[in-house]
């Protein structure tokens, strides 16, 4: 199965993890389209360095922002030890406010289409020509699930 | 359609406040569906009350059947998933290209006008927004108000602008014409 669609079943199945499935989606939602869109531009050229340093930039970005708040609740969890309340508290304060996360997720994911890191509608359509079809029986529900 | 007149650089185009916030409500919904389907997926793909009660939603049994069908065909399909995200991924951003074509005109507060004109298939909603039309139309050359609601439209043109230019007297009357988007000239 897809790496993503795996990650994001099992966070979503981790009550713990509730409230972070967003940043993780944002996050996700970038790296997956400008892998998409390497790989639909690949033969002509490759990454330019922007691209390329944008790429390599992503552990730092993912541990800081990504895995530091998910870390951040399995310690509140699994802690034990003299410094356990304080660890708790002190951890618990932080994840009152994600927007330090959100914000530089989101404008990790504003540089990426700077960069181009963003299929065009052409490019969208011939990647996913197969799937046409199975689209219009999930937005015909999808429509149906919004309705009201 | 609706991006060859948006880009053609051919018009003016503009909106009204209220347009832009309606349609900020209809993506933001829209963009739910993915989080929707993954949880359905991982509840099994069974419909509960609970659930029913989490989506804020109505269905009839009808719809339910067309549901169940639905998430017994994707759980066996999971493959969609990635596609899903993609595509909506790409509706965002064209909703929001799309947004940052038009000029914002900001909507006008007339409760008596609006109920003037909607009824014979006009909700308060779309009244609204003709009347938001209307305003800005004046001093406007050959202003146009653009539409995909044939039905609504073409039965009561006549009748909404007659009453628009009578019962409006703010400014002197305006040459705005409702059109469906079809009949945008060449």
């Amino acid at each position: 199965m897809n790496k993503t669609t795996m990650l994001h079943q099992s966070i979503c199945q981790i009550n713990e993890f509730h409230g972070l499935f967003e940043l993780l989606y944002e996050y996700t939602d970038t790296i997956e389209e400008a892998i998409l869109k390497n790989a639909a531009s690949g033969e002509k050229g490759g990454l330019n360095t922007s691209q390329y340093d944008f790429f390599n930039g992503q552990d730092q970005i993912y541990l800081d922002y990504v895995w530091k708040p998910f870390a951040k609740i399995i310690s509140i969890e699994t802690v034990t030890g003299p410094r356990k309340e304080q660890i708790i508290s002190e951890y618990k304060t932080n994840l009152r406010d994600l927007s330090e996360y959100a914000v530089n997720i989101q404008s990790n994911s504003k540089r990426a289409k700077e960069l181009n890191l963003f299929l065009t509608k052409k490019e969208f359509n011939s990647v996913f020509i197969d799937k046409k079809q199975q689209l219009e029986k999930i937005i015909e529900a999808g429509d149906l699930l919004q309705r009201g | 359609m609706s991006e060859c007149v948006l880009d053609s650089g051919r018009f003016s185009n503009h909106t009204s406040t209220k347009v832009v916030h309606e349609v900020h409500k209809v993506k933001n919904k829209r963009l739910k569906m993915y989080i929707t389907i993954l949880n359905f997926i991982n509840n099994g793909g069974s419909i509960t009350d609970t659930s029913l009660i989490e989506f804020e939603i109505y269905l009839n049994d009808n719809d339910l059947n067309h549901l169940k069908s639905l998430y017994e065909y994707l759980i066996l399909h999971k493959d969609i998933l990635p596609f899903l995200r993609a595509y909506q991924r790409q509706y965002k951003e064209s909703v929001d290209t799309a947004i940052n074509l038009v000029l914002l005109f900001p909507s006008v507060d007339k409760p008596y006008l609006r109920d003037s004109i909607s009824g014979f298939g006009i909700h308060k909603e779309d009244a609204e927004i003709i009347v938001d039309a209307y305003y800005w139309s004046s001093g406007k050359i050959d202003p146009k108000y653009i539409t995909l609601e044939r039905r609504a439209l073409v039965n009561n043109k006549d009748r909404v602008l007659h009453i628009l230019r009578n019962q409006c007297t703010e400014f002197p009357q305006t040459t705005l014409n409702l059109i469906h988007i079809s009949e945008i000239p060449d």
